[in-house]
């Protein structure tokens, strides 16, 4: 298990940011999670060999960001914020709208690996209530008709 | 020296002390959990806060360090409502299930809820539980629903032992402490028993003690620990002539707040299956007096030159005294045999163990009986024809003694005084059932020299008898003319002789010390 040439080149240009390597844990974890799709326990004692960290620290760290994802994801990682104003909107009849469609509850992947469905804190965007992030992009004002349109505009 | 006053008491502490430590100086109780004088300070169960004038907030006494003039009050209202409300916050998660948990009757968090907390709740709601009895390593149970998340243990692991292993995981409402081992770190280093008392609640019991019997029916008696040369202070936990655990006993000279898992765990030979039922004349049970009288004829049979007496290094410093004196009277030499190499799990380490796995080498050197390189040689040549050798059970004696063993149980006159059978005892003409460690009373000497005092939690089991009386008896039998009749008369005639051994140790010490300084220089 190991960092692909351009991601090393970033964490030397992280760690040169820093007085103590410790401080580039958070960043070297999301790294190891574009590389790995996931934050394994391998992952994560592969970043504490960089930072000259014991693993279970980094553990301790990993598992208290949810962002992090423990376990492997789908392509699409569809991430509905259930939090109060997205509640207030509906979201929680998003969420069931998605399990139907998706067939998964959410923490779940479907058999293809296409998707996995998670419920998340705020996103950030509570004007345009209901939201969900699909990977890095967001999707805002949503109604069911609109979830079909999305889900059927993924390949 | 700063001056303070606390609770209106005005004292003068130590520099550089926390609050909780000068506090403890006047004797007043600062309540806590997360503070250990052995560990960093987090400072994270603000159960010590205290008023600390001028401030308007409640400080922590564990991260607040004494000034001169400083004024501290530990028992105005306002701290007494916070430690309830800590308390009732920390009893929140926290199953109240006392009467099913092993720390019960010696829990911080029992003891603090008692004294500082309300005694209500006002939590109605579920409590979070998780999967109980997990097991830490092979010595120690997980209960975490009982945690109160000091992080004592996982602060044990970084700072003390060295070897980074605990972790919390899933930290928010899940917080649940884990060992993650793995790339080399092991949970079960020679040290994990300590995280037992470093526990402030029962969220991690030892497997060895679990329900075996609640603390408050236990003896404690002081004593140090006799399987390596640190000497280790600890109590031994007893009941019914039966010990049920050892514990840590704090001596900032030696162990500090520590022992080692060996110490911990290893005392099962004390009540073992092999321990020597009673005394033996060729191979038949004998009364004491035939069995002595036996002894001590045999020891005279076969001239001094075919005559030694081999000791382990177990021995206490009085008996050492009388085995001088018998082979004095016997006109034969006594002497233990060099330690061979031992296990590299329980070499030497950076914390409390040492190589030399016998309690009291420093004190026979003291008294004169030392290694003695051919006396193998002789043992396995046939040129000693009379042996008495005392307690060969003894790990190290037994490794030493491992090259000539067929030799030694082939010789005719031997006697062997020993607590747990061996293939020597069973060869012996005759055999003297002695005590183990936590039925002696007496003193050993630590590889620093430090003369340290044992005490007799329980009489000898069966028929044993002490190996002091043993010796005595025997050395009387072989016509000594012995003045100390008791461990103390034999501590004062060697008093000297012990501490002057101290003095040599400590100048010793400081000189390597200083030589080690001066090489680091250049």
């Amino acid at each position: 298990m190991e960092f692909s040439p351009e991601a090393m080149k970033e964490v030397e240009k992280l760690l040169s940011r820093y007085p103590i390597k410790e401080a580039a844990l958070l960043p070297l974890l999301h790294i190891a999670q574009r590389e790995f799709g996931h934050v394994s326990l391998e992952a994560e004692a592969y970043v504490a060999s960089l930072l000259d960290l014991p693993a279970p620290r980094v553990h301790g760290v990993s598992t208290f960001y949810t962002m992090y994802n423990k376990k492997p994801v789908g392509k699409y990682h569809v991430q509905v914020c259930t939090n109060i104003s997205c509640s207030l909107m509906g979201a929680e009849h998003i969420v069931k709208c998605l399990e139907k469609k998706l067939g998964i509850k959410p923490g779940q992947t479907t058999a293809d690996g296409k998707f996995t469905l998670s419920e998340v804190e705020c996103l950030g965007s509570c004007g345009t209530a209901p939201v969900m992030q699909i990977n890095d992009d967001y999707y805002e004002d949503l109604t069911e008709a609109k979830i079909d349109q999305i889900l059927g505009g993924l390949k | 020296m700063p001056k303070i006053t606390i609770d209106g008491i005005e004292c003068e502490v130590a520099d550089g002390l926390n609050v909780i430590e000068a506090a403890k100086t006047i004797g007043i109780h600062i309540p806590h959990f997360c503070y250990h004088p052995a560990l960093s300070l987090v400072g994270q169960c603000r159960m010590c806060l205290i008023e600390l004038d001028p401030i308007p907030k409640l400080q922590t006494a564990c991260s607040t360090f004494v000034k001169d003039g400083m004024v501290i009050r530990t028992n105005t209202e306002k701290v007494i409502k916070a430690r309830k409300a800590i308390m009732e916050f920390l009893l929140i998660n926290h199953p109240l299930d006392c009467p099913e948990c092993d720390q019960a009757g010696e829990c911080d968090l029992q003891n603090n809820s008692f004294e500082f907390g309300q005694g209500f709740s006002r939590f109605e709601e579920q409590k979070r539980t998780y999967s109980r009895d997990i097991p830490v390593g092979e010595k120690l149970v997980r209960i975490q629903d009982r945690c109160i998340h000091c992080t004592r243990c996982i602060r044990f692991f970084r700072e003390i032992v060295q070897n980074e292993v605990m972790t919390y995981q899933w930290r928010g409402n899940n917080t649940a402490m884990t060992p993650l081992e793995q790339d080399g770190r092991r949970l079960d280093t020679n040290y994990s028993g300590n995280m037992h008392e470093l526990c402030p609640c029962g969220a991690l019991t030892l497997k060895d003690f679990r329900f075996k019997t609640r603390p408050w029916n236990l003896a404690n008696t002081e004593s140090v620990c006799p399987l390596c040369s640190t000497g280790c202070n600890i109590f031994i936990d007893h009941k019914q002539r039966k010990i049920f655990r050892i514990r840590p006993r704090v001596n900032m000279d030696v162990n500090t707040w520590w022992i080692c898992d060996f110490g911990r765990i290893d005392f099962g030979y004390a009540h073992s299956e092999t321990r020597i039922a009673g005394p033996r004349v060729k191979g038949a049970d004998a009364d004491w007096k035939t069995a002595l009288d036996t002894a001590a004829g045999l020891l005279k049979t076969t001239g001094a030159s075919a005559t030694a007496i081999l000791c382990s290094a177990d021995a206490t410093n009085e008996e050492a005294l009388l085995v001088k004196k018998l082979a004095a009277a016997l006109g034969c030499s006594a002497a233990s045999l060099p330690a061979p190499g031992v296990d590299p799990l329980e070499m030497e380490d950076h914390l409390l163990l040492r190589a030399d796995k016998a309690a009291n080498t420093q004190g026979l050197k003291a008294l004169g009986i030392v290694p003695d390189p051919a006396l193998a040689d002789k043992l396995s040549g046939g040129a000693i024809k009379t042996l008495l050798l005392i307690n060969p059970f003894n790990k190290q004696l037994a490794a030493a003694l491992d090259g000539v063993r067929d030799a030694v149980a082939k010789i005719p006159n031997l006697v062997v005084l020993d607590h747990n059978e061996t293939d020597f005892s069973k060869a012996a003409a005759v055999v003297l059932p002695g005590a183990v460690w936590a039925e002696k009373n007496g003193t050993f000497t630590n590889y620093k020299g430090l003369v340290q005092r044992i005490n007799q939690a329980f009489a000898p089991a069966g028929k044993a008898r002490g190996d002091f009386d043993i010796l005595l008896a025997l050395a009387q039998g072989a016509g000594a003319d012995i003045a100390c009749k008791t461990h103390i008369d034999a501590y004062n005639e060697i008093r000297d002789d012990l501490l002057k051994l101290e003095a040599q140790i400590k100048k010793d010490i400081e000189a390597l010390q200083k030589a080690a300084a001066e090489a680091e220089k250049a």
